[in-house]
């Protein structure tokens, strides 16, 4: 979780025993998440978690075996609760609700209460009242440093981002950039992918290992699966990346993979245009931002092969030098 | 002649300076009286930088944007600096000197 006034906590201890939800049996955390709820740590954010939906504990049980909850609890960043509908929409057209704080989610059929949970966990963080400077970009990393993949949905950016999570990348989010105001770095919050059409089967064709919720139809984006985060992505969440490279992604069928390099400002805009709460961030945002688009290689990428378009970006980040900025 | 006056002094409205980035040619400044975010072209950018410096005339920043740009300081340059300067002035970046 990232404490009061925006700064990163002190990791707890590495020696210290932490309780994976996967270890916990089903029943025990069955019983745990409608009673007292779990405090679920996803790396920068740790979110008080209730379920009373039975359906949905397997499908959590399964997809955040690998996470490690706070026991005893610290300073929760969201409160999130899903829960089944009425007795009598139970009986004749089973619902979930779902919120986020005080956020209602728009209710969904119960068989996709995964996905309202998951819109919960993404509200959770955005809305918190701890939250640090949010920018809307998968972020992965290697050797330290951190690539920024900016776009808006159906742009290709999270396939690209899960491609690249099994391609010696790691996967620090799918959806959110977190960054410290203390150090300006960003920090990890690690959660299944969220996929949609066409990228379930293009992601489970390229990466055997990757392992996937169910698919849920019918959701307003059309079918959508989850992928499993690496294990190495959660077991290193508490490893930050400082900036290094934005890469502003776009999936056209048949292209060819073409880089395109931004200039410092347009680059700088793009990363105002997706931060969630830049307006509210003041002087440090600005200051966040700018140190972003100084350290880091600013590009546009259209590509429609997977291969191609992670050679590309290795190569970029093979040859792209921090850059020191002109302050 | 500019319609602004030659002689009017102009200073940024805070203490110390702007938050100002220099990016080849492109200038990025964050106003913390408004908390907005402005990207400058070059002939802004260098006008609010001689200004965060030190209060500056019209008359001076035009000699400064000609030598800068290597252009004659004619009535041209001055309704050019004019325009920049009242731009300035409305995104709150900077102020008039009131006479003493």
């Amino acid at each position: 979780m990232l404490a009061p006034q925006n700064q990163v906590r002190v990791p707890a201890p590495q020696n210290q025993e932490r309780v994976l939800v996967g270890d916990l049996p089903r029943k025990d955390l069955a019983r745990r998440l409608r009673r007292e709820g779990v405090h679920l740590n996803t790396g920068a954010f740790t979110t008080h978690l209730h379920i009373a939906l039975d359906s949905l504990v397997d499908e959590f049980a399964e997809m955040y075996a690998l996470y490690p909850l706070e026991d005893p609890p610290g300073i929760d960043d969201a409160y999130v609760r899903v829960v089944g509908g009425a007795l009598y929409s139970r009986l004749f057209k089973p619902v979930a609700h779902a919120w986020a704080d005080a956020q209602a989610i728009e209710p969904v059929p119960a068989e996709r209460a995964f996905t309202a949970m998951e819109t919960a966990f993404n509200w959770g963080v955005a809305s918190s009242d701890v939250a640090p400077m949010i920018m809307h970009s998968a972020v992965l990393e290697r050797d330290g440093r951190a690539l920024f993949m900016p776009a808006p949905s159906g742009s290709g950016k999270s396939t690209l981002c899960a491609a690249l999570a099994w391609r010696g990348w790691r996967l620090l989010s799918d959806e959110m950039a977190v960054f410290s105001f203390e150090d300006g770095n960003v920090y990890p919050n690690p959660r299944p992918v969220s996929l949609k059409n066409q990228a379930i089967g293009i992601v489970a064709a390229f990466e055997p290992r990757a392992r996937f919720s169910r698919v849920y139809r019918g959701t307003l984006k059309g079918d959508v699966a989850y992928m499993q985060s690496p294990s190495e992505a959660i077991a290193r969440a508490q490893e930050p990346a400082i900036p290094g490279l934005v890469v502003a992604p776009v999936y056209v069928k048949g292209a060819a993979t073409t880089l395109k390099e931004l200039d410092r400002s347009e680059g700088f805009r793009w990363l105002i245009d997706s931060s969630l709460n830049y307006a509210s961030m003041l002087r440090p945002g600005f200051d966040i931002l700018t140190r972003v688009a100084e350290q880091s290689g600013l590009y546009s990428l259209t590509y429609s092969d997977l291969d191609s378009a992670i050679e590309a970006i290795n190569g970029l980040h093979e040859g792209t030098p921090v850059r020191q900025g002109s302050a | 002649m500019s319609p602004m006056q030659a002689t009017t002094a102009w200073r940024v409205p805070v203490e110390g300076m702007l938050p100002l980035r220099d990016w080849d040619g492109d200038y990025v400044v964050y106003n913390p009286l408004t908390g907005s975010t402005h990207v400058l072209d070059i002939v802004a950018g260098e006008v609010l930088k001689v200004i965060m410096a030190a209060p500056a005339t019209s008359r001076d920043l035009c000699q400064y944007v000609a030598d800068f740009l290597e252009i004659p300081n004619d009535f041209r340059t001055a309704d050019n600096v004019d325009a920049v300067l009242a731009a300035l002035d409305e995104l709150g970046l900077i102020e008039p000197v009131e006479a003493c």
